[in-house]
């Protein structure tokens, strides 16, 4: 667990968000929210439910279009842009549903071709090819055919982040991949993070899994009331909380 | 397949079953109309929109409480009379003959009401064709033509015999001339050996030579002849069409080529009643003069109508839905999704039997067309509306997950709904598809309303002829439940073999 002191974090600001606003019907989730994201970070997001750190993740993709502000990513402003440049962006950011979103009508390998296929970045025999070394990577090359429905939570997250790398993306944003996961299979899903993190990826993760966020993270945020409260190293921010809501918080969690 | 085949016959076995009890249980009650002065507080039958309904109607809401009950049929209301449901039917003289021709057990009353005249019918602005048919009338009056003609089909007072006649059509090539009837109207219009024949049918052939045209029958309802002829949709109507001012006020008539009167048929207690047996009956509805033939052609006509029409709304409803979730996810296309709203509510919204109409009589109102293609048209159509919705409930109903997951990749709406969301929709909505295609079916049984000979017609002429309504209502709903069985048996195929994807 000690892979991030040897991560190379460079200088290259990958996403750049500044002044961040967001409201649902008048009710103010995000207040302004700051932040730049080195290439090679991983940063875990933690905080409170409903405190809006997953508006903010959705944000970065544009899953959610933010009321205001600017979200900066390898030099091109995102909002405001048209869908079709939306999407060529989107191509490059990776993102793992909470619950996992595989297309129930496509076998596993069907699942994780089919962007790389249809988006004409690969042949069908590269983009098979690929599918099985990244089925292979997450541990499920027995499972090609299989469909969704006949996989375990667990086995449909890890499809899932095998279909996101499948398009190579320079980021990947992590909405609480391990919630909806009954607790025998949170392990194997943080497992392929792990390796992830330690491959190099540069990673944002909003997740619960405190022990994971202190192990892996470059960095983490807590964020409340639609506000970044504290941004530290998680050595740091564990051990000596400055921030008296993060102080309950961490009560509370960790008893 | 096996299991369908066995549920299938049993199903319609006891179908059959139960209503050949109900028919063979029922009492025929005596005759109760003897004269004029009886009709007061009867049951009247008429064929809706003639003189005898005219007629019929100043006895109803009396005092005694007579009730008129217009049929659309002639024969129809001769089926009733015999059944009993009714005392008597009001009709016109020649019709009335042939009908107690048909059955011993009815007779007419030896009373007569005014005399009245027949006459075509022509659009009130066709001038021009009327001074012709005129011309020809007189023509076929005077070189003893028209009497030949009748004489075929009228048998002589005294003689009882007829004199066979048939007029010889000489123009066989050329302009059409296009005669709205309702052939179920013997001896003026009505269907022998699969065609259509009659006194009016012999006219009009001398009318459509003598303008040097080719004669067109189309066989329409009885109360939409008037407005097929003033829409231009037929040149002349035909269909022993009594002169009165109410119809004058629609249309012009031409001069009269024959008198009529109204008679009572009522229900003869001194006749002896047939004993047919299920055999004889058989022979009678469907092997002699090749009546199977109507059913046959107009089982054609229901599939061609059904299966169109089903490509037509699953064309035009798949395009609508997705015009209607463009615009309810990304609010795209505000224009055209209000009209495709706009559409779906008026056609969910109206009968499709007017829609039909309307289609036939007013959308193409002067232009010559199939009505297999006006039927395939409407029902397509109608079709279309509903299929829309339940489309798009399918398309609704998805997981938005499925959306975001393709959009986290990238992937274009367009690539997303025809890879992820389509696929899945399609499949959840089968079993409703299904059932849309089978109400389809069904709802084809109108298309008789424009004349086209659909099944359900097919049945009806054969009805019309032998008077019996049993064999050929029944044969016709067994028919109808073949289909619909087969329809749902493919649509479970379709099911199970989508199903195959998903546990």
């Amino acid at each position: 667990m000690s892979d991030k002191r040897k991560r190379e974090i460079s200088d290259e600001i990958l996403i750049s968000v500044r002044g961040l606003k967001k409201s649902f019907d008048g009710n103010e989730v995000l207040k302004g929210i700051d932040l730049d994201i080195r290439k090679g970070e991983v940063i875990s997001i933690i905080g409170p439910s409903g405190c809006g750190k997953s508006t903010f993740i959705r944000s970065l993709n544009l899953l959610e279009t933010p009321d205001s502000g600017s979200i900066i990513f390898e030099g091109e402003e995102l909002t405001g842009k048209k869908t079709a440049e939306q999407n060529r962006i989107r191509e490059r950011i990776g993102m793992v549903f909470q619950q996992f979103n595989l297309f129930k009508n496509m076998t596993v390998l069907e699942n994780i071709m089919l962007a790389p296929l249809k988006l004409g970045l690969m042949d069908r025999e590269t983009a098979a090819k690929e599918a099985a070394r990244l089925l292979d990577r997450v541990g499920l090359a027995d499972k090609a055919d299989n469909y969704p429905a006949q996989l375990s939570g667990g086995q449909q997250q890890r499809v899932a982040i095998a279909r996101s790398l499948a398009m190579k993306p320079d980021v990947m944003l992590f909405d609480e991949p391990t919630s909806a996961l009954d607790p025998e299979m949170v392990g194997e899903v943080l497992k392929i993070m792990q390796d992830l993190a330690a491959a190099g990826m540069t990673m944002v993760i909003v997740t619960h899994e405190m022990g994971f966020a202190m192990g892996v993270s470059s960095r983490v945020l807590f964020i409340d009331g639609g506000q970044i409260q504290e941004d530290a190293p998680p050595d740091v921010l564990f051990s000596n909380p400055k921030n008296q809501r993060l102080k309950e918080f961490l009560g509370k969690i960790l008893r | 397949m096996k299991n369908l085949y066995k549920r299938l016959l049993v199903l319609a076995l006891l179908v059959l079953g139960m209503l050949t009890l109900v028919s063979c249980g029922s009492d025929v009650p005596p005759n109760r109309v003897f004269s004029v002065d009886d009709l007061e507080g009867k049951t009247i039958g008429v064929q809706l929109g003639t003189t005898g309904d005219i007629y019929a109607a100043d006895y109803e809401g009396d005092d005694a409480g007579t009730i008129v009950e217009r049929y659309t049929k002639g024969a129809d209301a001769v089926s009733s009379l015999k059944q009993g449901k009714i005392d008597c039917v009001i009709i016109d003289e020649q019709p009335a003959k042939a009908f107690i021709n048909q059955n011993s057990e009815l007779k007419i009353l030896d009373e007569e009401f005014t005399l009245e005249d027949y006459a075509a019918v022509i659009a009130k602005e066709n001038l021009d064709l009327l001074s012709k048919v005129n011309d020809v009338i007189r023509e076929l009056q005077t070189d003893g033509t028209l009497k030949k003609i009748i004489d075929n089909y009228i048998p002589d007072e005294e003689t009882g015999e007829t004199v066979p006649f048939t007029y010889e059509q000489k123009v066989t090539d050329g302009d059409k001339l296009v005669m709205a009837t309702n052939a179920q109207f013997p001896p003026y219009e009505f269907y022998q050996d699969g065609k259509i024949v009659g006194i009016d049918v012999e006219i009009a052939k001398a009318i459509a030579d003598k303008l040097g045209k080719v004669l067109v029958i189309e066989d329409i309802e009885f109360d939409a002849i008037i407005s097929a002829v003033s829409s231009g949709k037929a040149d002349i109507g035909l269909a022993g069409f009594t002169v009165t001012d109410e119809r004058k006020k629609q249309i012009n008539f031409s001069e009269t080529y024959a008198i009529s009167k109204q008679v009572i048929i009522v229900r003869d207690d001194e006749a002896i009643k047939e004993a047919n047996s299920l055999g004889g009956k058989l022979y009678n509805n469907f092997i002699k003069e090749g009546r199977w033939k109507y059913l046959a052609q107009g089982l054609l006509n229901t599939i061609i109508i059904t299966v169109v029409a089903i490509l037509i709304g699953v064309i035009l409803g798949f395009l609508l839905a997705l015009v209607r979730v463009a615009h309810d996810k990304n609010g795209n296309f505000k224009i055209l999704n209000f009209f495709a709203k706009l559409y779906v509510t008026i056609i969910r919204g109206t009968p499709i039997m007017i829609q039909l109409l309307i289609i036939y009589f007013v959308i193409f109102e002067s232009v010559n067309i199939s009505k297999l293609l006006v039927a395939i048209v409407a029902f397509g159509l109608n079709s279309a509306a509903y299929l829309c919705e339940v489309i798009r409930s399918g398309i609704m109903s998805i997981d938005e997950g499925q959306f975001e997951a393709g959009k986290s990749l990238g992937l274009s709406y367009s690539i997303m709904m025809k890879n992820i969301i389509l696929p899945q929709a399609l499949k959840n909505v089968l079993p409703a598809i299904g059932n849309e295609f089978i109400s389809l079916l069904k709802e084809t049984s109108i298309a008789g309303y424009i004349g086209l000979q659909d099944l359900t017609r097919g049945g009806d002429i054969i009805r019309s002829i032998t008077y019996e309504p049993f064999l050929p209502l029944i044969t016709v709903a067994i028919v109808y439940l073949i289909l619909v069985v087969l329809l749902s048996a493919l649509v479970s195929w379709l099911e199970r073999r989508l199903k195959k994807n998903e546990r």
